[in-house]
C-alpha cells in the first residue's frame, strides 16, 4: 500500500490544493494548523497552486539517492496567487536553469517505494 | 413464430446475416474535445538497428522518460483535452464516466483511474473503467463511452488510450514501438466529430503477449497475416454492409497497422488509395502506439479536416478489429497545436533507453 505520509498529503499531491490563511491571506502549500505568517489558527480557505509559475531558486544535486536520475534539480517555484512550492525539475540540465524562467507543472513518476510507483507533479521549463 | 424462427436460421446459414456486432448510432454521439501527449524523449531507429547489427528505414521513436509511464502520459493528455475545452464551459467536473485503456504498469495494474480522478479532479460518484490487456482497449473504451452516453447513464465521458509499452531488447518490434496517450471527451452536444457506426469483428489470434510491462509479438509475418490484414478486412467490410458506402468514399482512412510496410498492404487491401491512408508519419516520427495507435493518428489528423467529411478509422488488437465510421460536424478548435507536441525532443542512446525502461539496472553496491 501507499505510505501513510503519501496518502495524508493526497491533495496537494494530487490536486495541488493549498490552503489560505483567514486572518492574514498567507497561501501555505502544506497542510497547516496554524498560520506560519500570522501566527493564528483561525482556519483556511483551500485554493489551488495553478500549474505554472516562475523560479525563485534552485539547487543542483549530484550526489542522490539511488531511485533519483542524476542530477537532480531541486527548484522552489513562486505561482501566479503568491503559492511558494518546492518540487524536482522534469526534462531540464543544470545548464538551462536560471532564477526567473517561466516553468509549468508536469504530472510524473517522482520514485518508488518498495516497487510501487510514487506519482506526483514536477516542474519543467517552458518554451 | 415456429416458421419465422426456421427462416431466420437458414438467413444465418446461408450468410446473408452476418455474425458481428454492428451498431448504428441514432443519437449524435462524437467527439466533443480532445488532448494529447507525446513524450520529448526520443531514440533513432538505426540507433537501436546498429547495437544489434540491423539495416533498418529511417525514423524515430517517443520512449517515456525515466519518471514517465502510461499513467504520467494519460494524465497530461487529459489535462491537455479540458485545457482545450475549458473555454466552453466543459470541466472535469461534468464528466460521468472515465474509460481508460491503458499499458500496463509495473505493480499498478488497474490504478490508473483513481489515480487520475484525482489528479484532474472527477467528481466522486462518476464512473471508473480500467481497461487493458488489448491494443484493441482504445476501441473498447470508445465503446463503453459511446454506449454510457446512448443509455443516458451520463453526458460526457472522457475516453483516456495511454500506451508506453516496451518491446523486448532485439526483438523485431523494437526499434517500432512508440509511447504517447491521448484522451477524447465523449458527448452529444457541440461535437467536432460524430461516430456514425461502429462494427467489431472477433476471432481467435494470440499474437501479442506482456510480460510486466514487456511487449513479446509472436513471429510478425503470421501477425500481419493472420492478424492486421485478415481481421480488418472483415470490420471494415462489415461496417460498410448494409450502407452505400465504399472505402474509396472516405476521404480519410486510419488503420492500425505496426509499421510502414504492413500499413500499405493493409490499405491496399481494403482497396485505398496511398492519398487517403493516413498515419505514416506518426510511425515515422512517434511509432507504433499499440491501443493509441490509431487515435493518435485521429488527433493529428482532426484539425486539418473540414465538415461534413468522412473518416474510417480501424483498430486491431489480439483478435478482435473495431471500425468506426466518424463524420466531422464542425472545424477542431485552434488550441490543439500538433507541432507544439512534437517539435520538443531530446535524444537518447540506447544505453540510456535501457535504463529508462528499466530493462539494465545499475549494480547495488556492497556496504
Amino acid at each position: 500500500m501507499y505510505r501513510l505520509d503519501i496518502w495524508r498529503d493526497r491533495e496537494q499531491i494530487y490536486s495541488l490544493e493549498a490552503l489560505r490563511c483567514k486572518e492574514c491571506s498567507h497561501v501555505g502549500y502544506y497542510r497547516l494548523r496554524i498560520c506560519p505568517h500570522c501566527g493564528k489558527a483561525k482556519g483556511f480557505d483551500k485554493v489551488t497552486v495553478g500549474r505554472e509559475g516562475t523560479i525563485y531558486d534552485f539547487t543542483v544535486n549530484y550526489s542522490v539517492p539511488r531511485e533519483f536520475e542524476r542530477p537532480s534539480i531541486l527548484a522552489v517555484v513562486d505561482t501566479a496567487n503568491g503559492t511558494r512550492v518546492r518540487g524536482l525539475m522534469a526534462d531540464a540540465r543544470p545548464e538551462e536553469m536560471a532564477i526567473g524562467k517561466s516553468v509549468k507543472f508536469v504530472f510524473r513518476k517522482i520514485r518508488e517505494i518498495d516497487d510501487v510507483p510514487v506519482y506526483g507533479f514536477k516542474m519543467s521549463l517552458k518554451g | 413464430m415456429k416458421c419465422f424462427a426456421i427462416l431466420l436460421g437458414q438467413l444465418f446459414i446461408k450468410g446473408i446475416l452476418r455474425i458481428g456486432v454492428d451498431m448504428l448510432l441514432k443519437q449524435n454521439v462524437g467527439i466533443v474535445g480532445y488532448g494529447a501527449y507525446v513524450p520529448k524523449t526520443r531514440i533513432k531507429r538505426q540507433d537501436i538497428g546498429s547495437s544489434w547489427g540491423l539495416s533498418l528505414p529511417p525514423g524515430e521513436r517517443a520512449v517515456c522518460s525515466y519518471d514517465e509511464d502510461s499513467i504520467t502520459m494519460a494524465v497530461e493528455a487529459s489535462l491537455d483535452a479540458f485545457q482545450a475545452v475549458d473555454k466552453y464551459g466543459i470541466t472535469p467536473g461534468n464528466m460521468g464516466g472515465i474509460f481508460s485503456a491503458c499499458s500496463p504498469v509495473k505493480s499498478m495494474d488497474g490504478l490508473l483511474n483513481v489515480i487520475l480522478a484525482k489528479t484532474i479532479g472527477t467528481p466522486s460518484n462518476a464512473h471508473l473503467f480500467d481497461l487493458g490487456h488489448s491494443h484493441n482497449a482504445g476501441a473498447s473504451s470508445w465503446l463503453a463511452s459511446i454506449d454510457a452516453i446512448n443509455s443516458s447513464r451520463v453526458n460526457y465521458a472522457l475516453a483516456v488510450i495511454s500506451s508506453g509499452e516496451t518491446a523486448a531488447p532485439g526483438s523485431e518490434l523494437e526499434p517500432y514501438i512508440g509511447a504517447g496517450a491521448t484522451a477524447f471527451i465523449i458527448g452529444k452536444e457541440s461535437t467536432l466529430a460524430t461516430i456514425e457506426k461502429t462494427y467489431s469483428h472477433a476471432g481467435f489470434l494470440i499474437d501479442y503477449i506482456t510480460n510486466g510491462n514487456v511487449i513479446r509479438a509472436y513471429h510478425q509475418n503470421f501477425v500481419e497475416d493472420q492478424g492486421y490484414a485478415a481481421f480488418v478486412s472483415e470490420s471494415v467490410t462489415g461496417l460498410l454492409d448494409g450502407t452505400n458506402k465504399s472505402v474509396a468514399d472516405f476521404g480519410h482512412v486510419i488503420i492500425q497497422a505496426p509499421n510502414e510496410r504492413v500499413l500499405g498492404r493493409i490499405g491496399k487491401r481494403i482497396g485505398c488509395k496511398e492519398n487517403q491512408i493516413s498515419g505514416q508519419n506518426i510511425l515515422q516520427s512517434i511509432g507504433y502506439l499499440g491501443m493509441d495507435s490509431v487515435f493518435m493518428s485521429l488527433a493529428r489528423l482532426l484539425p486539418s479536416l473540414s465538415p461534413e467529411e468522412d473518416v474510417l478509422m480501424v483498430s486491431y488488437g489480439s483478435g478482435v478489429s473495431t471500425a468506426f465510421h466518424l463524420k466531422i460536424t464542425s472545424k477542431a478548435r485552434e488550441e490543439q497545436k500538433w507541432d507544439n507536441l512534437v517539435k520538443d525532443k531530446k535524444y537518447i542512446d540506447y544505453p540510456t533507453y535501457l535504463r529508462y525502461q528499466g530493462l539494465i539496472e545499475k549494480e547495488k553496491e556492497l556496504r
